[in-house]
């Protein structure tokens, strides 16, 4: 086992031992709205043979153990090109039937961001929406520092039966939930169509706002406003927060207000109410939002807003391009002791900021393994794997889009991916990966002042210049790692980074500083040409 | 009914502590004892240097020393020049560096580099391993081959910097309640523990809490679900492995009191090494417990049991209520801990900025401030503005 460990390009098995078929994706032809490529996608070869995988706690498949050779090629069904769950086989000659592919193709994720004070019943609503509880992190010797990334997942359907009447005809379940449970409503013995995934991001969390800050990108398809309807209107933060929703970027089409707590007051007040919210948010982005009356406790009108989700539009990615993820988590699932023979690959989780990833597919994770010398000199050696397993919460995959949080399973050597070992760096197809910097260049505009905190003293606000030798802590893009400054020429900084790091001419940068205990932003850069790249070995074919 | 009086039931979720034991909790009081049984360390007792002074300049922020300046000649596993890449051409910037000098640690971390090849370096009670994205983590986290690498990590963590000031005897009843409050006076006795690096599988590193000399809990430490510790058999394995070595290594051994914490690593063939000890306060994180749930097993586990003998081991066949210790571990790749779209310590990765925001305690304050900065040149179009004074 030392052997193997020590050799990035050492191979593990996968967990049927043999060899993993590409999945044959046209992402040319992948949009949101292609029905002919989602019923295509959706014969592709079955390779998990349990059904929706709730029994698949591993984020690797856990079968290896079985002496059961794989199962036999089979149709499977696709409810979307993100979350592709198996079925048993029974449902699927109805479940791929022409016009129930058109269906699926709104079955697409969105992401919504909850925004409200908390005691205006956030956590309750996403309970009543998605059945999920969601929890706060703490964060070792700064808890009063709270993670808000209680994700919760959700599965939006809609009922067959089209004498069904809205909005009792729109359901949500937890995300394990099968593809066509039967409707709920008395007397309709009809069966209903996933449409929509949601995921709910309890916001503004930290990863949206570096993502939305950093680089513009739009992370929210929609969101949730929650006002409490037993306080007036409008509650202090209730400005804050729609301040929130301008930053974030939503859509203002693709906003709801929720009016919660209406098991606490009486009609008129309601109405009172809504209008005392209406003319709030007039002329702010959620100018044009519907305002819904729920209890969040009683689970009153929770179908309205379920309706509502099922109305946000999917986001629109580009397919076609490079596939590329930003990797925030990485571990090793092995039972210690595990011989080379039973070792299971490295597990990378993170965001995909644009393309497609298959099963199958063969990738490289830049930088990869880092070593420096005696002399203090870095080494990169890129880790090339195929992807063997695709996970979106539990739903095993047959490819990935963007949207959400994918657990790719590789057959990197799993040591490796240890404790987050991968932090920051960079998957993509072999070849199409971002190069390697052990030093950039960049045009810094520093901040004349640290932003927003509370500072008791006017002079200490005061951002201080740069000095060659400082060390700081650079974001870039996604990633980070700190750089020190090797020169300054008006406003072309040159940063030696601390561990060498993938990005791009072009790309965006924050700088930040250590002050009085804490990180604190002093300012912002663009990366240009003429970095020194770092020294790769790239992995043989 | 009769109220039952618990023994020496803990009225309280938290036990009062000494700063005693708080100061047992540290490497340099505790090594020597199990040097048998935890991985090799040196202790480089920074008072003692007489590079206090200095040190705390470095690391410890004072209002004028913000920002991050190595010491001189801390680069490279060898003293030596300084490395020709540090020594790039200035521009006209008048802003001068501010100078360190730790000649003495530089050497004293250098030894212990030659002797382990590799460290790990913690700061009194604290690893800066939130800062452990700083350094390429090809080896491991935290891995230190040079005293720049140490001092950087120390510098930029914020764990560490919680074992500096006044916040270290937290949770003590102070003995001297003299004691004053002012920032470097309070600074404790500095000790850099450097431990031989070695390579760790997250999967076998449990937390074990002993309250009232009572091993209540054992959980994960690691945030990941892991398959191989969900059997009922692999428990069973880990809770007595733990409980096992408590009571022969530990229990009689440490000079903590009776309220404590203790890491452990599960090696191979099942035998613990101790990796930490820590205090049974609010500042050590429970990680899947919650200090209120401890408390409540405690009491639990003996309510019923009136007799005055009531060791743990030796219970009888009548199953008590509540069997300690407590084995925890992510029971699904759904938990949220498992389930997180963030790294571990994300929130010590990115600017307090972005905390204070997300807290939503100042966004108007920050919309404000983040225009501005998009004004000065952060939202990436080439308008120079005149930042410059």
């Amino acid at each position: 086992m030392a052997a193997a460990v020590n050799d990035p390009r050492a191979g593990f098995t996968d967990e049927s031992g043999l060899a993993i078929a590409e999945v044959e994706v046209d992402v040319t032809k992948l949009t949101a709205l292609s029905p002919e490529v989602i019923s295509k996608q959706a014969t592709v070869a079955a390779r998990f043979s349990v059904a929706n995988s709730v029994q698949h706690p591993a984020p690797v498949s856990s079968s290896s153990g079985a002496a059961a050779p794989p199962a036999p090629v089979q149709p499977s069904p696709a409810q979307s090109p993100l979350f592709v769950t198996l079925l048993p086989p029974e449902p699927l000659n109805r479940l791929l039937s022409p016009s129930r592919a058109a269906e699926l193709t709104r079955n697409f994720q969105i992401n919504i961001g909850t925004i409200g004070h908390v005691a205006h019943g956030k956590s309750s609503t996403v309970r009543a929406i998605s059945g999920v509880q969601t929890v706060r992190f703490k964060n070792e010797l700064e808890r009063n520092i709270t993670i808000k990334l209680g994700y919760a997942n959700a599965k939006i359907y809609k009922c067959q039966n089209p004498a069904c009447p809205p909005p009792t005809c729109y359901r949500s379940y937890p995300s394990s939930k099968e593809i066509n449970p039967k409707c709920e409503r008395p007397g309709c013995d009809s069966r209903m169509d996933l449409i929509r995934h949601v995921s709910f991001v309890d916001c503004p969390g930290h990863d949206i706002l570096m993502a939305t800050m950093l680089t513009g990108a739009a992370v929210m398809n929609g969101a949730l406003l929650l006002i409490a309807g037993n306080e007036s209107c409008p509650q202090p933060q209730t400005g804050e927060h729609l301040a929130a929703l301008e930053i974030i970027g939503v859509d203002p089409k693709n906003i709801v207000i929720l009016q919660n707590k209406m098991d606490l007051v009486r009609e008129s007040e309601a109405v009172d109410h809504a209008q005392q919210i209406r003319k709030f948010v007039e002329g702010s982005i959620a100018g044009q939002a519907p305002i819904i009356p729920v209890s969040a406790q009683l689970k009153f009108n929770i179908d309205a807003v379920v309706m509502a989700l099922a109305k946000i539009d999917p986001p629109k990615y580009d397919f076609s391009a490079d596939p590329r993820m930003v990797v925030i988590r990485s571990f090793d699932v092995n039972k210690p002791g595990s011989t080379v023979d039973e070792l299971k690959g490295g597990v990378a989780g993170g965001s995909i900021l644009q393309g497609v990833f298959k099963i199958g597919q063969e990738v490289e994770i830049r930088p990869g393994l880092i070593t420096r010398d005696e002399k203090g000199e870095t080494r990169c050696r890129p880790l090339r794997s195929r992807i063997v397993s695709l996970l979106a919460e539990q739903n095993h995959l047959q490819f990935a889009v963007p949207g959400g949080l994918i657990g790719v399973g590789t057959l990197v050597d799993p040591a490796l991916c240890r404790a987050d070992r991968l932090l920051g760096m960079v998957m993509s197809g072999v070849g199409q990966g971002p190069s390697i910097y052990t030093e950039i260049k960049a045009d810094v505009h520093l901040l004349r002042r640290l932003l927003g905190v509370k500072t008791d003293d006017s002079k200490k606000a005061k951002v201080s210049k740069v000095a060659v030798g400082e060390t700081l802590f650079v974001n870039i893009g996604a990633s980070q790692t700190g750089g020190r400054i090797l020169a300054i020429k008006k406003d072309e900084v040159s940063l030696a980074l601390t561990t060498p790091a993938c990005c791009e001419p072009g790309e965006k940068i924050a700088l930040s500083r250590r002050i009085d205990k804490h990180w604190r932003l002093i300012g912002w850069g663009k990366v240009k040409a003429g970095g020194v790249l770092a020294n790769v070995i790239e992995p043989e074919e | 009914m009769p109220v039952p009086v618990p023994p020496a039931g803990p009225a309280v979720t938290f036990p009062t502590l000494t700063r005693e034991n708080i100061d047992a909790a540290r490497t340099s009081q505790w090594l020597d004892k199990f040097e048998d049984i935890t991985a090799n360390a040196t202790v480089i007792d920074i008072d003692a240097l007489g590079e206090r002074d200095a040190f705390l300049k470095l690391t410890a922020q004072w209002i004028e020393e913000d920002g991050i300046f190595l010491p001189e000649d801390s680069e490279g596993s060898v003293a030596g020049p300084s490395r020709p890449r540090s020594a790039s051409v200035s521009s006209t910037s008048s802003t001068s560096a501010p100078v360190y000098h730790l000649p003495k640690m530089n050497a004293a971390i250098r030894d212990a580099i030659k002797k382990y090849g590799a460290v790990f370096p913690k700061l009194n009670w604290t690893a800066p391993r939130d800062a452990a994205f700083l350094l390429p983590q090809g080896h491991g986290p935290l891995h230190c081959t040079t005293p720049a690498d140490v001092y950087l990590l120390l510098k930029s963590s914020d764990f560490t910097t919680h074992g500096l000031d006044q916040r270290a005897y937290e949770g003590a009843e102070s003995a001297d309640a003299s004691a004053p409050v002012d920032n470097f006076f309070t600074v404790p006795h500095l000790e850099l523990v450097l431990k031989a690096f070695t390579e760790m599988n997250p999967s076998r590193e449990v937390r074990c809490f002993v309250r009232d000399n009572t091993l209540i809990a054992i959980e994960q430490r690691d945030a990941n679900f892991y398959e191989h510790l969900q059997t009922p058999e692999a428990q069973a394995k880990i809770v007595t492995t733990v409980r096992e070595f408590w009571e022969d290594e530990i229990r009689e051994n440490y000079d903590g009191g009776d309220h404590y914490v203790f890491d452990l690593y599960l090696g191979e063939h099942g035998t613990p090494t101790i990796v930490d000890f820590g205090a049974y306060r609010e500042s050590t994180d429970a990680v899947l417990f919650s200090y209120e749930e401890m408390q409540q097993l405690l009491e639990q586990s003996r309510e019923p049991q009136v007799n005055s003998a009531g060791e743990p081991e030796s219970a009888t066949a009548t199953p008590p209520p509540t069997r300690l210790p407590v084995l925890r571990v992510i029971d699904s790749a759904a938990h949220p801990a498992a389930n997180r779209a963030a790294p571990q310590f994300g929130t010590n990765m990115m600017p307090l900025e972005m905390l204070e925001m997300s807290e939503g305690r100042t966004l108007q304050e920050f919309t404000q401030a983040w225009e501005e900065a998009m004004r000065l040149g952060g939202g990436g179009d080439d308008n120079d503005s005149d930042d410059e004074e």
